[in-house]
């Protein structure tokens, strides 16, 4: 293998997943009722929101604590979050966008080979696990980058964390 | 010894205060005369300072097994006897549920964990022993769900920090096996159904090493693999009376469960083997669907190497190849390349050894190179290394004979023949099927001259048999009619016909270094049996996946956006408006009551 290799491979982020706090108790009811887009899930005590720029699905608690996910970038993600947090405050709630965390990324890369699952695993021991019975692809551990990829025979992988 | 006064009976003074029972009494040590005792009981208040420690911080608490744990450790131990798993297993596993007992990860969980906490300690034991037990099977032992089990398994397995060895194949197609029904006759199963044991284990394990082999075991639960596999070796032991039995019936009768995906796996099995039955020279004349090719597993299964070398294209040399039978010439030279690159089957260079010989010769005693020689040898040209596949029966490829000359061999894939043992002319049997194999054309005895570009050219057509592979496979097969002086073994295309063909299309083309002649004549060879080589739709050896993509295209990747966003940009009330709802529409919804 070449250290620099003549094809670049392309690693696609397709989610990144935030949340941030709004300081202040929200009304459920009065969101869904005045929000456009949005689904109230009352068994569960949540108001799915779902944005259109940044295309991001916003899961808004009574507490205050908002999860956004769906955006490609954390750029995005900040972008719709605090979207959110300015229709929140449109809404009529004393809306502080504090605490903005980005918790995971994932993301998508294909190789452009064929992978041996079990050499493989067989050969990468303590950080690989494969389990055909569970799930077609090896699930490789990174300690240090809290990453976990997801190895599959067609040479895609997935990476999250 | 306490001084407290003489002993009554005997006046010694060694008195000792003796606890008996918890009873306190003095006794002489001299006559044993027992002189005062203590309270044998105490009452409540009494036992104030014996109540300073709670008996759950007492050592003997630890002592003693928690009725949590007891229960435990006896679930396991009759879940091993169900399974009648040696003694070894019992221990390990019960050493695995206790240490896994006390972490905090599994002490305060669910008592359903708890038990599936059981059954996944057996399951590892097992693992670690190679002992094919499947997570089915303890689940349905335990009627334990499927997710809540590995879910526990995987918990189990980070925080224990064990490592589970992988479940092995040909372990799991044994027991696997062990437990179809098909030995004994019974009411339910009628005689042409039965099927001797060993012999279904043994095919089974040969389909289930193809399908391995062809990427259609990878990340793939195993259980159905080895239940399609079993299905096809049973059919093809028997296929008369078997071929109209469905996987279902097949399943009922044998007494198991059929996983729904094995319908899956037997259609993409019969898939590989449809594309290798494709490059068998002689079945090449027939049309295969998925029934009729059931018969031939036998066949394929012994011939599998080189028919998946053959039928899926792996280098893109080989595909091209393949396509221009009229390159013959060039193609030889690629083909030996092919060949050379195949390594093994690089008769070709191998054949060129013996081309040289041949060279002396030429065509004729390639016959031990794989025959190339004769004819081709006429032509000194490479002919030779084709032998191999010329020995097809020399022309009579055409009638099919080949193939049984090559079988008559039995070399298969022994390409190495070409190195020089063929020499017999007559061995036909010695390639068999590799000349066919692909090559197609290598038994083309005629052929062989034609690429080789030594006489035949003339003799291509004749060859015909050699369809344009002749060219890749074999150019020089056997031209058997090379006629030309080849050696007279016309006959000889089995010796190394199939061996050298087989590996390397190009194998056969030792002759190939010597360009054009052999290339005009093999074009003419087999225009027709190149095509119909590749008549069976060649595709690369990729996991199904990919061979079938999925319907839904996974949206593009966006493009770099063309201002770098910040996340920090400022946001306009317009924006948000459409997030809001207007008043009249609050207003309708309200009036609607949506909601309580």
């Amino acid at each position: 293998m070449d250290a620099d290799s003549d094809v670049a491979l392309d690693i696609l982020i397709t989610n990144v997943v935030c949340v941030f706090r709004t300081r202040c108790h929200l009304n459920l009811r009065k969101i869904a009722l005045e929000g456009a887009n949005v689904i109230y899930k009352r068994d569960v005590g949540k108001v799915l929101m779902k944005l259109r720029k940044p295309r991001i699905t916003a899961t808004i608690w009574s507490s205050g604590k908002v999860i956004c996910t769906g955006a490609t970038s954390e750029e995005e993600a900040k972008f719709g979050a605090r979207r959110l947090a300015r229709s929140l405050q449109k809404l009529g709630f004393q809306v502080i966008f504090t605490d903005f965390k980005v918790v995971n990324v994932l993301a998508v890369c294909n190789m452009p080979f064929e992978i041996r699952l079990p050499e493989f695993t067989t050969n990468n021991r303590p950080h690989a696990s494969y389990e055909p019975e569970l799930h077609p692809a090896v699930c490789y551990r990174i300690k240090s980058l809290r990453a976990t990829l997801q190895i599959f025979s067609t040479g895609s992988i997935t990476v999250t964390g | 010894m306490a001084a407290r006064g003489r002993c009554p009976e005997c006046g010694s003074g060694s008195l000792v205060e003796d606890a008996h029972y918890a009873q306190q009494q003095l006794v002489c040590a001299a006559c044993g005369c027992v002189l005062s005792e203590g309270l044998l009981t105490t009452t409540y208040t009494d036992e104030e300072h014996l109540r300073e420690v709670a008996y759950s911080q007492s050592t003997g608490q630890k002592e003693q097994l928690s009725r949590c744990l007891q229960r435990g450790i006896r679930r396991v131990q009759d879940l091993c006897k169900v399974l009648q798993l040696p003694a070894v297993f019992e221990d390990t596993a019960v050493s695995y549920f206790q240490r896994a007992l006390q972490l905090p990860a599994f002490h305060l969980v669910s008592l359903e964990k708890k038990e599936l906490l059981g059954g996944c300690c057996v399951f590892v034991a097992c693992r670690q022993h190679r002992w094919p037990l499947t997570m089915g099977t303890v689940c349905s032992l335990l009627y334990a769900r499927q997710e809540l089990f590995a879910s526990v398994f995987l918990s189990l397995q980070r925080e224990l920090g064990l490592s589970v060895p992988a479940l092995s194949l040909a372990d799991l197609v044994t027991t696997h096996l062990n437990s179809f029904r098909l030995v004994q006759p019974t009411a339910s199963v009628p005689a042409p159904f039965l099927e001797d044991k060993e012999q279904l284990l043994a095919r089974t394990m040969a389909i289930v090493e193809l399908a391995s082999e062809t990427w259609l075991v990878t990340g793939r639960h195993p259980v159905p693999v080895v239940t399609a596999a079993a299905f096809l070796a049973w059919q093809s032991l028997r296929p008369g009376p078997r071929l109209c039995c469905p996987l279902a019936r097949f399943c009922r009768l044998a007494g198991v469960d059929l996983p729904p995906p094995a319908h899956l796996r037997l259609r993409e099995l019969l898939e590989i083997l449809l594309g290798m039955a494709s490059q068998l020279s002689w079945l090449r004349g027939f049309r295969l669907d998925k029934r009729t090719v059931v018969k031939h597993i036998g066949d394929l299964l012994q011939h599998r190497l080189l028919l998946l070398k053959r039928a899926f294209s792996q280098q893109d040399g080989q595909g091209q190849q393949d396509t221009a039978p009229g390159q013959g010439s060039g193609s030889q030279g690629s083909l030996d390349k092919g060949s050379g690159s195949q390594g093994s089957l690089d008769k070709g260079s191998g054949s060129q050894g013996s081309l040289d010989r041949g060279s002396g010769s030429q065509g004729s005693l390639d016959r031990g190179s794989g025959s190339q020689g004769s004819l081709d040898k006429g032509s000194g040209s490479q002919g030779s290394l084709d032998k191999g596949s010329g020995s097809q029966g020399s022309l009579d490829k055409g009638s099919g004979s080949q193939g049984s000359l090559d079988r008559g061999s039995g070399n298969q894939g022994s390409l190495d023949k070409g190195s020089g043992s063929q020499g017999c002319p007559g061995q036909d049997s010695g390639s068999q099927g590799s000349l066919d194999k692909g090559s197609g054309s290598q038994g083309c005895p005629g052929q062989g001259s034609g690429s080789q570009g030594s006489l035949d050219k003339e003799s291509v057509s004749q060859g015909s048999l050699d369809k344009d592979s002749v060219n890749k496979d074999s150019p020089g097969q056997g031209c058997p009619g090379q006629g030309s002086g080849s050696q007279g073994c016309p006959g000889q295309d089995s010796v190394s016909p199939g061996s050298l063909d087989k590996d390397s299309p190009g194998q056969g083309c030792p002759g190939q270094a010597p360009p054009s002649s052999p290339a005009v004549a093999q074009r003419q060879g087999c225009p027709w049996a190149g095509k119909q080589q590749r008549g069976g739709s060649l595709r690369p050896l990729l996991p199904p996946c990919l061979i079938h993509p999925r319907k839904r295209p996974r949206p593009a990747a966006p493009s770099a956006p063309a201002v770098a966003l910040t996340g920090d940009e400022p946001i306009s009330d317009s924006e948000i408006e459409q997030y809001l709802r207007s008043p009249e529409e609050i207003r309708a919804f309200r009036k609607a009551k949506a909601w309580p």
